[in-house]
């Protein structure tokens, strides 16, 4: 097999058109969440004066004004306008990039006052990818696969990807060599501990060998890419990293949501069909009468034909 | 054509992480917790609080506020060579909550937990960094 074939194989993996119609689903969904529950404070900014707005490179190169009450509130109306049609495949690619260019400038406000997050450089990324993917995609759709599809997922996964491994050398270049050897989970536990992290302060030794274990998970996240065709192998390396954030969230209170939904593209949700499911609940119980349940299979862990 | 484009943004977002800066958003390097700490020292927790007309004292929350604690230690260097700016919060504060007492300090405090070895060893300090008090003319 020659490296261009391998390259093609890769970057091409064609995938079901269904899974579009879930991504697009859970992304608008998320947005929905996002202001009022995960990061309310994005709409908080719209009383903060513009003196502490501090614009970023790209809010002093592209002419976007100073965030205030109208524009904050305006940029959340077009979010929320954009996706919902977009959540249920109404003219998705139009909506989508309504949806991208309110999403872009919403981030620009939430990160132009003094600290910069970097969780949703994957959700970014599936906002963009979204599109481009076919309009008429469909949940459930197992039959028809696209290359394109493929390709914008894999862009995901590697944003996906990069978060993790780039932050462990972000953290060699900001902390040194040294930063696993560091107090650095104890400061965090300090800042904002829970009662699931706070006696994790009496044990220094197991914060220590924490950090390193991170360190060295997130430098062999790549692993998750390379092992594409092995599908069981890559959700249980997915499934690894949605248990890793269930950790970090019971004890900083730091869950990376849209980072999570973002990886949502790793997973075969076009196994998932709601009206499937909504026949086969209603199924179940009118057949109550035989004692027969059929259970829906777990997803996740089928493998991939 | 897809894969140079592929090959493009994961060139970006990897140079931003060897010598880009938040500045360079949404390619930026992704540092969170990033930063070494010393198991020697101080570990710092800041929060802003107020005082009101009516003599109250309370945390000035991203809650009642719309401005988060981080966002206050970004820019932390500017509130403390200009204790003015502190202002701003007190009027963030009042934006939100137009029915409230109006603010008439603002105050940064770092609580700081000393460490050594890595465990804490009770010992604890508060230091105010930066003081903003209404002038009554104003």
């Amino acid at each position: 097999m020659s490296v261009r074939t391998a390259v093609n194989g890769f970057f091409f993996e064609p995938v079901p058109l269904g899974r579009v119609a879930a991504m697009r689903f859970l992304a608008g969904l998320y947005v929905w969440i996002e202001w009022w529950a995960y990061m309310p404070f994005i709409f908080g900014h719209r009383f903060v004066p513009g003196e502490l707005y501090q614009p970023l490179f790209i809010g002093r190169v592209l002419p976007l004004p100073t965030p205030d009450y109208w524009l904050v509130t305006g940029t959340l109306v077009v979010m929320l306008a954009a996706a919902t049609p977009m959540m249920f495949g109404y003219r998705p690619k139009l909506f989508g990039w309504i949806l991208f260019a309110a999403y872009f400038e919403w981030m620009v406000i939430a990160n132009s006052y003094g600290k910069v997050d970097h969780a949703s450089f994957g959700f970014m990324t599936l906002l963009l990818v979204l599109c481009m993917m076919p309009s008429h995609a469909k949940w459930g759709d197992r039959e028809h696969r696209s290359e394109r599809v493929g390709w914008g997922f894999k862009l995901v996964q590697l944003a996906v990807v990069c978060t993790y491994f780039l932050s462990a050398w972000a953290k060699f270049r900001y902390g040194g060599f040294d930063w696993a050897n560091s107090g650095v989970f104890t400061w965090a536990i300090i800042r904002r501990g829970t009662v699931f992290s706070n006696w994790l302060l009496d044990f220094p030794g197991l914060l220590h060998a924490a950090q390193w274990g991170m360190i060295a998970f997130e430098l062999l996240t790549p692993v998750v890419l390379l092992v594409y065709r092995w599908k069981r192998v890559q959700y249980a390396i997915v499934a690894f990293l949605y248990c890793f954030h269930v950790a970090v969230f019971a004890s900083l209170g730091i869950s990376f949501l849209p980072h999570l939904v973002a990886m949502a593209c790793f997973l075969p949700l076009e196994r998932i069909d709601p009206r499937e499911i909504a026949r086969k609940t209603k199924a179940r119980f009118t057949r109550r009468d035989t004692g027969h349940t059929e259970r829906e299979p777990e997803p996740q862990f089928e493998s991939g034909a | 054509m897809r894969v140079s484009i592929t090959m493009v943004v994961l060139a970006l977002v990897t140079a931003t992480t060897f010598w880009g800066a938040d500045d360079f958003f949404p390619f930026a390097p992704f540092k969170m917790y990033s930063f070494s700490k010393e198991l020697d020292g101080w570990a710092g927790s800041t929060r802003v609080e107020a005082v009101n007309e009516e003599g109250e004292r309370f945390s000035l929350t991203e809650r009642i506020t719309g401005f988060r604690r981080a966002e206050l230690e970004g820019q932390k260097g500017r509130f403390i060579d200009d204790p003015e700016l502190l202002r701003f919060i007190a009027e963030a504060y009042e934006n939100t909550n137009p029915e409230k007492p109006e603010i008439v300090t603002v105050e940064i405090i770092e609580r700081r937990y000393r460490l050594e070895d890595g465990h804490q060893t009770g010992e604890v300090i508060e230091v105010v960094e930066a003081t903003w008090t209404r002038e009554d003319d104003a």
